[in-house]
């Protein structure tokens, strides 16, 4: 039956306008239309790792490639050394892999969190951490941009309050382009899953002022990317 | 009764006579066009994209009661709610009720025209509420007590030293002009306000229809802030916003930065289905989506205005528009400033629209060949002008303007034959030639006195091309 919510009043001025010429004039375009880039024949992973460190480098991310576990271990504690830094949130992703930077051989006097509360009220440890650290699901290689999952081993704001953030990217875990890249979160249904999927290419920055750019306005001032050489060959 | 015109007009001519103002626009237009273009430059197939982009949108809007039904039933699978606006005021009200229901007395908002075009900030205001904008510009305009001035560099018209004298102000910043300790002090007093916020609300630049996903893409972080800290978002998107699938994602996202601001991806783009899940840490446990009307509907019902609706608010034709590289957004009058201003604040911001907007432009197509989407605004623009002159479009009365019209008519009767051009000519350049000085037409008499006051009139040729062509052909012979 008809009525006028605001529901039924738009959907029924939507199809009024939609009559007669309107509907169906328009040819749905091909399924698979137009790639960019790599499409159609796949780009060895060995070039992926170069396009990737090169564009994360353009967006202004100190990217450093390293070939071992050990390795990455050192390179994240002679980051975090390097700023002073106090005190670090560790995403659940970030601290259970094996090159988990605040085990054994990580920086004493570096306090290391790893937040599991159910519902985190900023408190004042989180607000004031120096260091977020996450390991993001993949990463855009075309562009330099990583892409972030929210889940249980991904808090959106490890990433997003500290003023610096350290992302620890696998080179296996490199997608060539956007349209990879959302092939698969479509198939792999990852936009149910996830209440939010976030890019982050570079630094926090604006040019609202005069057209300066300024880095570092809401979100982090500087971007650190380690990436663990696991490719084969 | 032609209050909004004669504003509009002289609000023109004020923007003009603005120095610094006019220094501002054309460094930053400059700049974003160059940008643009070295960026669009660098993808192989841009203009195959262009096309894919356009087809999406087009396919969208002819099924758009199936995409929105759809886009709807999928925000609520996923645990968000739908509210639908008609109107300004129903979209202000469903804002209103969701922080009233919640007892939120502040709320932080990220970059929205939407709410801009509902002005919902002084509606909330009054409904006891405090809004506070934390994309960098918007807060610059907002303690300014002014409006955006560009789709997505809304404080270009303001300096640093105008900057730093509001922050000085408002926020107690000892004066400084240097941008980084701006930056800094309006972080800091955000930072604050995200976390005493009860709500935050955003815009969205797409809403897919097959995941029920908002994606918003920023540069700042201040979105992700907006709709990551707050335990309720309301994100407020206008019906066109709606696109088919999530792949359709990489034909947008390959074009809206690169043409927006020239950066191959922006800092942060979000995509948002529903409040967090059970074992998230972060994010709200509501997600509203407001979808707005307000007027599309009756863009969408105009067939040969309809692609105006396709827009994805890069704001490229606004940097390379003659128009706006003159005068700025705020002369136009409505939220929505430039070419695609032109085509959509009649229907969506009727109130604050001048009704010269489709006569605004000088037809040259810079808008067109920028628009990412591939919106002809030229035949759109020239499409409202005849709306406008047969009254089918009408904001305000345009005035009466006899002598113009009769004018007009005259000129169409001597165009009209061979005759008739060839008569009316001779006695315009035999006119033209008793008013040149020092090789100049600098002042012209009556009726054409408004042209030259500002510019002056070519001296016409010593020869007409006929002349040449008729001296041509006998040489020849």
């Amino acid at each position: 039956m008809p009525s006028d919510s605001p529901r039924d009043v738009v959907l029924s001025r939507i199809r009024q306008a939609l009559d007669g010429r309107g509907r169906g004039a328009v040819s749905r375009p091909a399924a698979a239309g137009v790639r960019t880039g790599s499409a159609g024949t796949p780009v060895p992973p060995r070039t992926l790792l170069a396009q990737f460190v090169e564009a994360a480098r353009a967006a202004d991310a100190k990217v450093s490639v390293v070939a071992t576990p050990a390795e990455a271990r050192r390179q994240i504690a002679a980051i975090l050394t390097a700023e002073g830094t106090e005190q670090v949130l560790v995403s659940p992703d970030a601290a259970d892999a094996p090159w988990y930077c605040g085990g054994a051989d990580a920086p004493r006097e570096i306090l290391f969190i790893t937040r599991s509360a159910v519902r985190n009220d900023l408190r004042d440890d989180v607000l004031k951490a120096d260091v977020g650290v996450t390991a993001p699901a993949w990463a855009l290689a075309d562009t330099g941009t990583l892409v972030m999952t929210a889940s249980a081993g991904d808090h959106r704001l490890d990433s997003l309050l500290p003023p610096h953030h350290v992302a620890l990217v696998l080179a296996s875990r490199l997608v060539p382009d956007l349209f990879t890249l959302f092939d698969r979160l479509a198939a792999e249904g990852r936009f149910a899953r996830h209440s939010a999927i976030t890019f982050v290419r570079g630094p926090s920055r604006t040019a609202d002022i005069e057209l300066t750019l300024t880095i570092g306005v809401h979100g982090p001032r500087a971007l650190s990317v380690v990436v663990l050489d696991d490719l084969r060959g | 009764m032609a209050e909004r015109h004669l504003r509009f007009v002289s609000a023109s001519h004020d923007a003009i006579e603005n120095a610094p103002l006019r220094g501002l626009l054309g460094h930053v237009t400059a700049r974003f066009g160059e940008r643009r273009a070295a960026a669009a430059g660098s993808v192989p197939d841009w203009e195959a994209l262009r096309e894919r982009a356009r087809q999406i949108k087009a396919e969208a809007l002819a099924r758009l009661d199936h995409y929105a039904v759809e886009f709807e039933r999928q925000v609520v699978a996923r645990g968000g709610k739908v509210h639908w606006a008609a109107t300004a005021e129903e979209a202000r009200a469903q804002v209103q009720r969701i922080a009233a229901a919640r007892g939120a007395t502040k709320l932080v908002k990220s970059k929205s025209m939407v709410s801009e075009e509902v002005h919902l900030n002084d509606f909330i205001t009054r409904a006891g509420v405090t809004p506070v904008e934390t994309d960098l510009g918007e807060y610059i305009i907002q303690l300014a007590g002014e409006k955006p001035s560009h789709i997505i560099a809304p404080a270009l018209h303001k300096s640093r030293g105008e900057v730093a004298k509001l922050f000085e102000e408002h926020l107690g910043l000892p004066y400084t002009d240097d941008v980084e300790q701006l930056t800094a002090a309006a972080r800091q007093r955000l930072r604050e306000e995200f976390c005493a916020a009860g709500l935050g609300v955003s815009g969205a630049n797409f809403a897919v229809a097959e995941t029920g996903t908002i994606v918003i893409v920023e540069n700042e972080g201040n979105a992700r802030l907006s709709t990551s800290v707050p335990r309720v978002h309301v994100a407020l998107v206008g019906i066109e916003k709606i696109i088919p699938r999530a792949t359709d994602l990489a034909v947008f996202l390959t074009l809206l930065p690169r043409n927006a601001t020239g950066q191959p991806m922006s800092s942060y783009v979000s995509f948002i289905t529903g409040p967090r899940r059970k074992d998230e840490l972060d994010g709200p446990d509501e997600v509203h989506v407001v979808l707005v009307d307000n007027g599309r509907t009756k863009l969408l019902a105009d067939a040969a205005a309809r692609e105006a609706l396709s827009c994805i608010r890069c704001g490229a034709c606004l940097n390379v528009c003659p128009v706006y590289r003159t005068i700025g957004g705020h002369a136009y009058g409505p939220v929505y400033a430039g070419p695609i201003g032109a085509l959509v604040s009649p229907y969506l911001d009727p109130q604050s629209s001048p009704p010269d907007l489709p006569f605004v432009s000088s037809l040259c197509g810079a808008c067109a060949s920028v628009c990412p989407v591939k919106i002809d605004i030229p035949s759109v623009l020239v499409h409202l002008r005849r709306k406008t002159m047969d009254g089918t479009l009408k904001v305000e009365p345009l005035p009466e303007r006899r002598r113009w019209r009769a004018g007009m008519r005259l000129w169409a009767a001597a165009m009209s034959s061979s005759a008739g051009y060839r008569i009316a000519f001779g006695v315009l350049r035999r006119g033209l030639k008793s008013f040149t000085r020092d090789g100049r037409i600098a002042k012209l008499p009556g009726p054409f006195a408004g042209w030259t006051e500002v510019r002056d009139f070519p001296v016409p040729a010593p020869k007409t091309f006929r002349e040449l062509w008729k001296e041509e052909k006998r040489g020849r012979r």
